[in-house]
């Protein structure tokens, strides 16, 4: 049998990536066109200006693909595209230019959810057994699964008001650190005391979901309070300590579901799992609790074209097959 | 065997009528024409499909695609140019662009100005005017962006066509047109005539307007 080459195309939100996924797991070539420069004075972002780099970038980014693949449209067995969730102008940018391309080549196809894709991108490296719990924490997300199987995912909990990834980029902004949040806070916090001030852990003991706008309240109340200026020694001590109470309720929260479920695996996913600090107490508690504990390598956190393409691998190979009148949705089916 | 046919793809997504077109060197075979709604988003791919297969023709028979870029809905524009792109490049067939103003006043050969108008919402039109000479489309204005009151204010001395006469509340030509069938012809002449085509990897909508986040903050960009 021929193995498998399948295209993945993502541009949910403002990151434009294409990958070429050779049989199981090997990325022959993956661009990730990150927008955020673009998006910077506007410190978050603005949807129409994502679309409209997403249509600049997309024929040239599988161009490039296909070129350091070292592989033609004609060879190309399977084509995957996120469809959902996600910001819809964005969505339908990669959405129409895949089934162009899955059309006019006759190409199986199938739309894939963004989500999902997060949460298989640590398959890339290597499988991991089923079930496991899944903690997803980017951008737009901040939710806990089960995954039972391939495709087969069961929402514990979710955020309510702000996702993680969001409370970093607004707290970033707060302190006039800069945007994208994550990675500058990150920065900022190695240089501080997480204990110095006292921050709120919302751990919502009553339920799978999480709650962080009362967290980044807080911030806000605190830099008042205390009078801390932008570019002064202290806002390293606010990103230390609110990182820490981000991380801390992510991790407590995780290890509940492992003890009350009995799943000793855990998949940490998305653009927040980049977070030096997440990473290294999920590492520290999968030692002392004996877990598994798979953090994905950073060039598969965010968001990529590669872990579109693994989801629809299996997907395809299932059998399943998106029809032309396939649309885009903002929010996610599980 | 018989010689292979070459069709001609017309793709329009810019007003709220969309459709798709093809043309085979001499006469429009087919054509779709849909309303868009929220509910119902254009899905050119899909009608695409539905038109070559109601004419047992096959993808390898388009032989050029042409595509309005624009102005008009932003996301329309985005969903006929993705899918421009994508045939383009993955059939490596030749790609033309045109104004959505332009295909609209070429839907009327007579005599006289022509202003296609396009609603912009929030009270403002795009509107470009045209005149024929000997059988030749000239633009007489660039591509523009007016207040209502600016519309108004050429009421008479222009044949107004377009989506957008109804909301700018002028006499004119308010009906679907056939577009997509227009862009289909254009580009099968492009092709005859050998013209340079656009480069679908460079080629980009003409918006005319800044996103809102870019307008009201004074920032543009690049
Ligand atoms: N080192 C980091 N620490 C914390 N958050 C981070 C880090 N790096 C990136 N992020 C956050 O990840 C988010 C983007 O993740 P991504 O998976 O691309 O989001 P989405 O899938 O929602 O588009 C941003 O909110 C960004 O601030």
């Amino acid at each position: 049998m021929n193995e498998s080459l399948i295209l993945g195309i993502e541009t949910s939100c403002d990151d434009t990536s294409v990958a070429i996924l050779r049989g199981e797991r090997e990325i022959l070539a993956s661009v990730v066109s990150s927008q955020n420069e673009l998006h910077a004075p506007f410190c978050g972002i603005v949807p129409e200006i994502a679309a409209r780099r997403h249509l600049e970038l997309i024929l040239p980014i599988t161009q490039q693909v296909l070129s350091e693949a070292k592989v033609n449209m004609d060879q190309i067995t399977g084509i995957g595209v996120t469809t959902r969730p996600g910001l819809v102008p964005s969505l339908v940018v990669g959405l129409s230019f895949a089934k162009a391309l899955a059309w006019s080549r006759r190409i199986p196809w199938v739309g894939v959810d963004h989500l999902e894709a997060h949460i298989f991108a640590s398959f890339l490296e290597g499988e991991i057994e089923f079930p496991f719990l899944a903690l997803v924490v980017s951008g737009g997300h901040t939710s806990l699964f089960v995954v039972k199987g391939y495709g087969e995912l069961q929402l514990l909990g979710e955020t309510r008001d702000d996702a993680a990834g969001e409370a970093f980029d607004k707290v970033a902004s707060l302190l006039q650190l800069g945007y994208p949040g994550g990675p500058v806070i990150d920065k900022a916090a190695k240089e501080g005391d997480p204990a110095l001030f006292e921050l709120p852990r919302p751990y919502m003991k009553e339920t799978w979901d999480f709650s962080f706008s009362g967290l980044k309240t807080a911030v806000v109340h605190l830099v008042k309070r205390e009078g801390i200026k932008p570019g002064s020694p202290e806002v390293n001590h606010v990103a230390a300590g609110f990182q820490e109470a981000v991380v801390d309720v992510l991790v407590a929260k995780t290890l509940r579901a492992v003890k009350e479920l009995s799943i000793p695996r855990v998949v940490v996913a998305g653009g927040v799992a980049a977070n030096s600090r997440l990473r290294r107490r999920f590492e520290e508690v999968a030692k002392e609790e004996s877990l598994t504990i798979k953090v994905p390598p950073l060039s598969l956190c965010g968001d990529n074209g590669a872990m579109v393409a693994f989801v629809a691998r299996y997907r395809l190979e299932m059998g399943e097959r998106s029809p032309w009148h396939e649309d885009v949705r903002s929010r996610t089916g599980y | 065997m018989p010689e292979r046919r070459r069709l001609f793809l017309g793709i329009d997504c810019s007003s709220p009528w969309g459709g798709v077109a093809l043309f085979d060197e001499v006469k429009v075979v087919g054509s779709v024409c849909v309303e868009g709604s929220r509910h119902h988003p254009f899905q050119p791919v899909q009608w695409i499909d539905e038109l070559l297969s109601s004419l047992n023709a096959s993808p390898e028979e388009l032989a050029g695609v042409g595509v309005t870029k624009g102005p008009g809905v932003f996301t329309g524009l985005r969903v006929g140019l993705a899918v421009a792109k994508g045939l383009a490049f993955s059939l490596n067939i030749p790609l033309y662009t045109m104004t959505s103003c332009e295909a609209i006043a070429r839907c009327l050969p007579i005599k006289g100005l022509i202003c296609s108008l396009l609603d912009a919402r929030r009270g403002e039109f795009y509107a470009a005017t045209y005149r024929w000479n000997k059988g030749v489309i000239e633009p007489l204005t660039e591509v523009m962006l007016l207040s209502k009151k600016r519309v108004k204010e050429m009421e008479g001395k222009v044949l107004f066509v377009g989506p957008g006469v109804t909301a700018a509340e002028v006499e004119g030509v308010d009906l679907p047109l056939p577009v997509a069938a227009l862009v289909a012809r254009y580009t099968c002449d492009m092709v005859k005539k050998d013209k340079e085509p656009d480069d679908p990897s460079s080629v980009l909508p003409s918006y005319i307007r800044l996103s809102d986040a870019e307008a009201n903050r004074g920032i543009q960009v690049v």
